[in-house]
């Protein structure tokens, strides 16, 4: 009886993927597409069949999943835990790869046909992925489902639409906040940084800090454009790319004058400089006491309490003209060529949704996207209030991004680098850094 | 000579010496220091307590093992195969009179002289198409032959007197037999050569494996000490603990084998 | 090192057993044999290195992406190349690196080979520590130099401190990015000439030694007059090898600079530029075009120092 139950319900799904498959390709049957329609549609007669036998004997399947930060290995792993009381015979394969290789290995790898299952992705990759077709459509899916979407802060859901279709579920969101140390504060007997600070408490307070015998330093005025050099231009009242994603607004007033205030932090020595940066990241400067404050994101949270413990404390960023930051986050994917679109989608609900998103809270890895499991990761870490991580969301600008986001992102790093360390001003840095952006985007 | 002059040249070479130890050193000793201690300015020399347990931690966050056996797996299959396929080749071009034996070793000098990036991305392509991306075929097939291992055996076998293969095949011997009997069994200096820059080249390529690899599962030492930069960027004597234990193995069968390594590299120097 | 003499090559004829051959059946048999010997290995070198050298040759004319459909494209990459900031600054790197790493390193070698070979005591004991560096994987060199670089925590500048010696930022000065991955290459490569320079060395009979020092020679005159005519053929086999290594440099800028754009304006080579527009950009057609001209670059230094070569190489 419960056999038999059982097996109807599979075969119902199985019709429901195969309807989904058709409808996925009905709707988004261009003139261009017929080959792929032609593929989506042999899927389809055989999916039924397939089902059928999956039901049968319970086909075992393998879902290869590729993630690009080692923190996260057992909380997916722990998800899957989750998934597989559903899929009995599922089996699973996490890889992880550093992010300075996780993009380049995960398009060679799609481009030759093969790659995991589902993998995470950012914004700045996101569009040149779905614009080469290596990612799944799941618009359809959502739709069919009736999945809600507002579950999760509208930008980020925004982030991972390519021509109006959602291919991405997000998962968690970088929110930027200033990391303290408490004993070096306390050292200066300066009071520990809170909302009403701006850049100009910041600068006061910073050289306060600082401490040349000890080659301390109040403030790392990051080099990085997520933490450091994005939110200043936003503070600043500017805009990395314009609203219709067509033009650089690093050569605009108000971003020449958030490089200028690193420059300044940098030259009256609070700051270390960008050589120093290049040879030791601002995390790892921060981490080993060396700084008193550091912009960082919600992701640095619990690395930096693995190396800091209580003394490590924070706030949201200083104000300039305005506050906040560019809020960017991570999303779950699906490879398009997959052989198991169904499962991973399951899957990708998993991780996506309420199961997934509290493990990524409890487990302290990084701000959950799913609204709901927020309260939960603000808990997570006892000795440090992520509450600036949360206030300072409401203050946020989308993260900036086009087609070929990793190649213009590479552009304005060279040259505000440049800049920053006295090979050019930091107007002619701006001004190159928008007119090379500008000519990536020319050619999107 | 005077014994002043011997000194002098003592400390000449010993000053290049430490030059050329020291940086190995500083690996072993920055491996056996805590984070804390590695980033201390001025840098210690001497590690304060001394932490083993950076290698274990090693082998805790990242699959290692796996790494290494890779390595091991391609390297040992790629020096089955030169030593096997560059020598046939190499005792027909020494040995054998065939029709194209001239245009056939032309190419072959052609082949040598084509540096390896530029059928990188091709044999990319081609690899993609035959679906080995991401395959030990990937790292393996593209490297069972070579035509400088055939030309060093080609060297070594025109070394050997023609008679003895002459009076084999008088007495009845095939052309297969006279390579197994008495071509190989006298070339062993000229194999192990080959063998040791098979190793060397395997061990530590790097390219290769970079391209056309894409998961963890496939990833050799090489590619595994380049991408510990951003694993751990936070952590230099994780680094330097992974970076030892890849290049011990080498260091090991060249200290073991110095004589064969040095005489395979001097031997190329002869070649011209 | 003796055997080395022992196994050095001679002009022999091919050897192949002449009894057998008087028969045009024989003929045929050796012929098939030898095809049969040579046949595996010609695969993989046909379809793995020689098919896709001209394929390269093919792709670098058209606008390939890997995925979507071929255009031919003229000669339109190259054109491409004359006007890319990014490949002028990697043929000058590259230029600049072979400049500097081939004769420094050849150089150093000499010296160490010479005096080694002067029959001191711990000879093996040197040569050992010198080519360790040639086994050692260039990623964990890269990995090392670029910690002992570090202008805070690296014992490099701490020993320049205590000298009271000026402390560059040896990878994050631009000006000196280049140059520090200089350092690393000829401290890399030094083993890996002087042992051939020493094998070198000691192919040169103690007779003309001894002829010299009766004519009364000093050390410096015996070296110029004798040790450097006699040892040209191994200089010049080092010189060649050593050329074509540095123009395919790559490993060590890939680890040094970590992939840091600032870095990398400083530093990258043609080879890293290769490997970027292929697979980070996926630009096949422009990555083809520069690996083709690097080849030709290759090509034409080596065939330049085969003609030189009789100017100063004494056989």
């Amino acid at each position: 009886m419960t056999m038999n139950r059982k097996w109807q319900a599979k075969a119902a799904l199985a019709g429901l993927a195969a309807a989904l498959t058709l409808a996925g390709c009905a709707s988004n049957g261009g003139a261009n597409q017929s080959e792929e329609k032609a593929v989506g549609e042999a899927k389809a007669n055989d999916a039924p069949a397939a089902a059928a036998e999956t039901s049968a004997k319970a086909e075992p399947f393998t879902l290869q999943v590729a993630v690009w930060d080692e923190k996260l290995k057992e909380t997916v792993q722990q998800t899957f835990e989750i998934y597989k009381k559903d899929h009995p015979e599922a089996d699973f394969k996490l890889t992880v790869t550093p992010v300075k290789e996780y993009y380049t290995k995960l398009q060679t790898a799609l481009i030759g046909g093969s790659g995991p299952d589902l993998f995470m992705m950012n914004g700045p990759n996101f569009n040149k992925f779905a614009s080469l077709k290596l990612l799944t459509d799941l618009q359809p899916l959502v739709e069919q489902e009736q999945l809600d979407t507002s579950a999760y802060p509208e930008g980020i859901t925004k982030l991972y639409q390519y021509e109006g279709h959602q291919y991405g579920l997000p998962y968690y969101l970088g929110s930027i906040g200033l990391f303290y140390n408490k004993a070096l504060f306390d050292a200066a007997k300066v009071p520990y940084p809170d909302e009403t600070w701006t850049w100009e408490t910041l600068r006061a307070n910073a050289a306060k800090l600082t401490d040349k015998s000890q080659s301390t330093y109040g403030y790392i005025a990051a080099n990085d454009n997520q933490s450091g050099v994005y939110p200043l231009i936003h503070q600043a009242g500017g805009s990395v790319i314009s609203a219709d994603g067509k033009k650089s607004g690093l050569d605009a007033p108000e971003s020449v004058a958030a490089l200028q205030f690193m420059k300044e932090l940098i030259d009256e020595g609070v700051s270390p400089s960008a050589q120093q940066q290049l040879e030791t990241a601002p995390i790892q400067l921060f981490g080993s006491g060396k700084a008193a404050m550091v912009p960082g994101g919600s992701y640095d949270a619990s690395t930096l309490y693995g190396m800091l413990g209580d003394k490590l404390g924070v706030a949201p960023l200083p104000a300039g003209k305005q506050a906040g930051f560019l809020v960017h986050g991570s999303s779950w994917v699906i490879n398009a060529k997959s052989e198991h679109q169904q499962e991973a989608w399951e899957f990708v609900k998993v991780l996506s949704g309420a199961p997934g998103a509290e493990l990524l809270a409890k487990n302290a890895i990084n701000f959950p996207a799913y609204k709901d499991a927020v309260a939960l990761w603000m808990q997570s870490i006892p000795s440090l209030d992520m509450n600036a991580f949360v206030k300072s969301l409401e203050h946020t600008a989308p993260y900036p991004v086009s087609k070929n986001t990793a190649e213009w992102q590479n552009a304005i790093i060279e040259e505000i680098t440049n800049g920053l360390l006295g090979k050019q001003s930091i107007p002619d840095a701006a001004a190159k850094a928008a007119s090379r952006m500008n000519d990536i985007l020319a050619k999107e | 000579m005077t014994r002043l002059y011997r000194l002098l040249l003592h400390i000449v070479l010993a000053a290049g010496a430490l030059l050329m130890a020291l940086p190995f050193l500083w690996m072993v000793l920055t491996s056996l220091k805590t984070f804390a201690e590695s980033m201390q300015a001025p840098p210690t020399l001497i590690p304060a307590s001394w932490q083993f347990g950076n290698y274990a931690k090693v082998f805790e966050e990242t699959d290692f093992l796996r790494y290494f056996g890779n390595t091991l797996l391609l390297t040992v299959v790629k020096t089955a195969g030169q030593l096997l396929f560059c020598s046939m080749a190499a005792f027909a071009f020494a040995t054998m009179r065939f029709p194209g034996k001239n245009a056939l070793f032309l190419l072959l000098l052609s082949v040598m002289m084509l540096p390896h990036q530029i059928s990188l991305i091709p044999t990319f392509l081609l690899v993609k198409e035959l679906h080995w991306l991401d395959t030990y075929y990937a790292l393996t097939v593209p490297g069972l032959a070579s035509a400088f291992g055939i030309f060093l055996l080609r060297q070594f076998f025109l070394s050997i007197p023609a008679e003895l293969g002459e009076a084999a095949r008088v007495d009845g011997a095939s052309f297969p037999r006279i390579y197994a009997r008495v071509y190989l069994p006298l070339s062993a200096p000229g194999l192990l050569s080959l063998s040791i820059f098979v190793v060397m080249a395997a061990w530590n390529d790097f390219l290769n494996p970079l391209v056309m690899t894409s998961s963890d599962e496939m990833r050799t030492l090489s590619l595994a000490v380049a991408s510990f930069v951003g694993e751990f960027s936070t952590d230099y004597p994780l680094m330097m603990a992974a970076a030892c234990m890849a290049v011990l193995p080498l260091i090991v069968l060249f200290a073991a084998l110095q004589r064969y390594f040095i005489q395979g590299i001097a031997l190329t120097g002869m070649k011209s | 090192m003796r055997e080395i003499q022992i196994r050095a090559p001679e002009a022999a004829p091919a050897a192949a057993p002449r009894a057998a051959r008087r028969t045009p059946r024989g003929r045929t048999v050796e012929m098939w044999w030898a095809y049969a010997f040579v046949l595996p290995a010609f695969i993989v070198l046909g379809v793995f290195h020689l098919l896709p050298a001209a394929a390269s040759l093919a792709i670098s004319f058209t606008d390939w992406d890997g995925l979507s459909e071929i255009h031919f494209a003229g000669w339109d990459n190259y054109a491409v190349l004359l006007s890319d900031d990014n490949f002028g600054k990697a043929g000058l790197h590259t230029f600049l690196y072979a400049l500097a790493v081939v004769p420094i390193s050849v150089g150093l070698a000499t010296l160490v080979a010479v005096l080694l070979n002067a029959g001191l005591k711990g000879q093996a004991f040197y040569r050992t520590v010198y080519f360790i560096p040639v086994v050692t994987m260039s990623t964990a060199v890269g990995l090392i130099w670029k910690w002992l670089y570090n202008s805070e925590y690296g014992p490099i500048n701490a020993a320049l401190g205590f000298l009271h010696l000026p402390q560059p930022n040896w990878l994050s000065d631009s000006r000196y990015t280049l140059v520090s991955i200089m350092i690393v290459g000829i401290w890399a490569a030094i083993g890996h000439h002087m042992i051939i320079l020493l094998a070198g060395l000691q192919g040169i009979p103690q007779s003309f030694y001894e002829a010299a020092s009766i004519d009364g020679a000093g050390k410096l005159r015996t070296f110029f007059r004798i040790t450097l005519p006699l040892l040209s053929p191994s200089l010049f086999f080092v010189v060649t090898t050593s050329v074509i290594s540095s123009l395919q440099l790559f490993d060590l800028v890939f680890v040094m600079t970590g992939g840091n754009p600032a870095l990398l304006s400083s530093a990258r080579s043609v080879v890293f530029n290769v490997y970027e527009e292929g697979f980070v950009l996926f630009r096949m057609g422009t990555a083809s075009a520069q690996a083709v001209v690097l080849f030709a670059v290759i090509l034409l230094l080596t065939v330049v120092q085969l003609k030189l070569q009789k100017r100063w190489v004494h056989y």
